[in-house]
This record gives C-alpha cells, structure tokens and sequence, in this order.
C-alpha cells in the first residue's frame, strides 16, 4: 500500500525530507534492522521510501545488509513470500500476528512464518494423538503437514494447514491421489530441511 | 584555483584541496587552470568555506574508491570529523547537499554518517522530534502500519 503524501510537494518539509532519495538511502545503510524500522514509522514520505519493497531491490537489499551487518546470526533471509522488512518486524517485535498483542510467550513459528503467543497457539493448533482419535483422513495426511514439536517431543499442528490440505485430498480424484501422495511427500522433505535450518538460528540466537 | 559562492563570494584555494571534489576535478582537467573563477551557484558561502576548511584538513588522505556498502559503519568518525560536523543541523544538511553536487565521497559518507548517528537508538517520536518532521499518518494509516504483518483469516 502507498500513501498519498502532500509532503513531496507542498507541506513544510525538514531538512531530513528535502534529502534525494540517494542520499537518504546512503543514511539508511548505517542503520541497524530496529532503526530502519522506527525511520519507517516517522512520516509517510519515509514509509513509503522503506517499504514499497517488494518494487524494489535496492530497498530490500538496505534491510538485507542491515540484518547482515547487526543481526550476524540471521543469516538465513526471509521465508518464502515474506518481504525484508515483514521478516525483520518478525524477529524483532515481540508481538503476536495472531492477536496483535505483546507478549513474552510469543514465539515464531516457522511453519507458518507467523509469531504467536502461547495461548492463540493453543487455541489453532492441535496435537497428533487428538487428531489420531477424532479424525481418521486427517491421519493418513498427516505427515505431509509441517509441525512444531514441543520439548517432550509432542508433534503438534496448526488446524488450518489440516483443514486446506484435507480439502487438497478430497477434491482429488482416486487416480491422482498416488502421484500427489509423492508429490507431497517430496515437499514435506524440503519443507522440513528449511525448518530444521531455521530451527537451527533459533538455538544459535538464543546462544548469543 | 578560485571559486565563486552562489553570491558572488571569491574563494582562492590550492588545485590539491579543490582536487578532492571529483566536480571540479574533471572540470580542471577538461579546461585547464585559469584565471576565471568557477562559479558554484548550488553553494553559498559559508557552507563553501566549511567544505574547503574539510578539504583542507584532507588533502592529502589517499583516494579511497567505492567501498563495500555492507562493510560500513558509521563509529568510525574520528575526532577532527566529529568537531567538524558540530554544526546545527540546516548546515549539516547544507553540506550534504554540496558534498553531492561537489562529488566528495568523503564528505557526503561522513556527513551521511553523522545524521545516521543522530537517528540511532531513537524512537520514530524521538526521531520527529530530532529533525522536526510532522506525523502525517492519519489514526487509520497508522493502524495498518501497525496491523500490515498480522494474519488475516481469509489467507
């Protein structure tokens, strides 16, 4: 989204907004992940310089290099569909995407790219031995479905990605169901490999 | 070397010092050394005497070309620099502007340095308050900003 900003032309402006959009980028490659992001909240003129990111390269690439340069244990980018700056606000802020509130419980699921608190984790995820007792088609594909495993080892599942991939399964025809069972299974493999790797960050950061 | 201000100040400089402005650099180079000033109308005095005196503390630093944007820091500024950028901020911007138009890499990097040191740390509050830049967000702007990473149900 862009927002209609008079300050370009008429408005009284700072110095700081008169600046060419080269300029203050070069001032933006200074600054950390949580400073770009405060800038990015100060006026519409700066939203729109820091945020319109997916039309461009070079801005996603100034919140690439900032997390490089102040977050060196983020190496891995952003998953797959997720902009720079939403992957930054997802490491950065405590808040859960579910509820909109903060919360030191908050967690990131990777599964889903989304950070969530514990009790709205609760509330959309389910646990393989519920499912196991109240859902026979939801067994057979439920190693098809990324999880988050709990300290004791619990396998536990967001209801939504059962309840689109149930629906993927039943729209099939019986023919086609061998061949979307490879399918999916060569995808879980690689989905999995990502989070491991993710996982992985989480630790090391958590080290550090 | 002499060089006009935007108002018709007169400035005479060593060609080393005007040298470290690749503007007037290329300029020497293409019409040779002569008696005419260089008119620089985008400079006004005062700020053209900063820039000179930063020349002249520089002359003689090596030319340092296009280095790594992802190896840049900005704490690096030592102590000649930093006094020399205590300046209110219409100058310092001021600078900016003619370390552009001048094309000294130095300069800009150093004075682009200083206002990314002004705006670490700070909150966006603070940061307005820094440079004096009016909140335009309506409350409903606001709230997508706010709200622009949450889940929707629907996706």
């Amino acid at each position: 989204m862009i927002f209609q900003s008079k300050s370009r032309q008429k408005q009284r402006r700072s110095y700081f907004q008169s600046l060419a959009p080269e300029t203050f980028l070069q001032i933006c490659t200074y600054l950390s992940p949580i400073d770009l992001l405060s800038l990015s909240k100060v006026c519409k003129q700066f939203y729109n310089d820091l945020s319109i990111v997916e039309s461009s390269t070079t801005i996603q690439k100034i919140w690439q290099q900032s997390r490089l340069k102040f977050m060196p244990y983020r190496i891995l980018g952003p998953p797959k569909g997720m902009n720079e700056r939403n992957y930054i606000r997802l490491l950065i802020e405590e808040k859960c995407l579910f509820c909109g509130k903060k919360s030191r419980t908050s967690k990131t699921y990777w599964d889903i790219g989304v950070r969530a608190c514990l009790s709205c984790f609760k509330k959309r995820t389910t646990t393989g031995y519920q499912l196991f007792c109240s859902d026979p088609t939801a067994c057979k594909i439920l190693r098809f479905i990324p999880y988050t495993k709990a300290k004791n080892g619990t396998k536990t599942y967001w209801k939504f990605l059962i309840k689109s991939k149930i629906n993927e399964y039943n729209s099939l025809f019986e023919n086609d169901r061998f061949e979307w069972f490879c399918q999916q299974s060569k995808q879980v493999e690689s989905i999995e490999c990502e989070l491991a790797s993710r996982w992985h960050e989480d630790y090391i950061n958590k080290l550090k | 070397v002499k060089l006009t201000s935007s108002e018709g100040t007169e400035f005479i400089i060593d060609r080393k010092v005007a040298e470290k402005s690749v503007l007037l650099k290329n300029m020497l180079e293409d019409v040779g050394e002569s008696d005419m000033a260089i008119p620089l109308p985008n400079v006004t005095g005062p700020i053209l005497n900063k820039v000179i005196d930063y020349c002249t503390h520089h002359r003689d630093d090596p030319f340092v070309s296009q280095e790594d944007d992802s190896k840049k820091v900005s704490d690096d500024i030592d102590d000649w620099d930093a006094e020399f950028c205590k300046v209110d901020q219409g100058t310092l911007f001021e600078l900016i502007l003619s370390a552009n138009y001048l094309d000294i890499k130095p300069l800009l990097d150093l004075t682009c340095k200083t206002v990314a040191n002004m705006i670490k740390g700070k909150t966006p509050d603070e940061i307005r308050k820094t440079f004096n830049i009016t909140n335009d967000f309506t409350p409903e702007e606001e709230e997508h900003v706010r709200k622009e990473n949450e889940w929707c149900e629907e996706r």
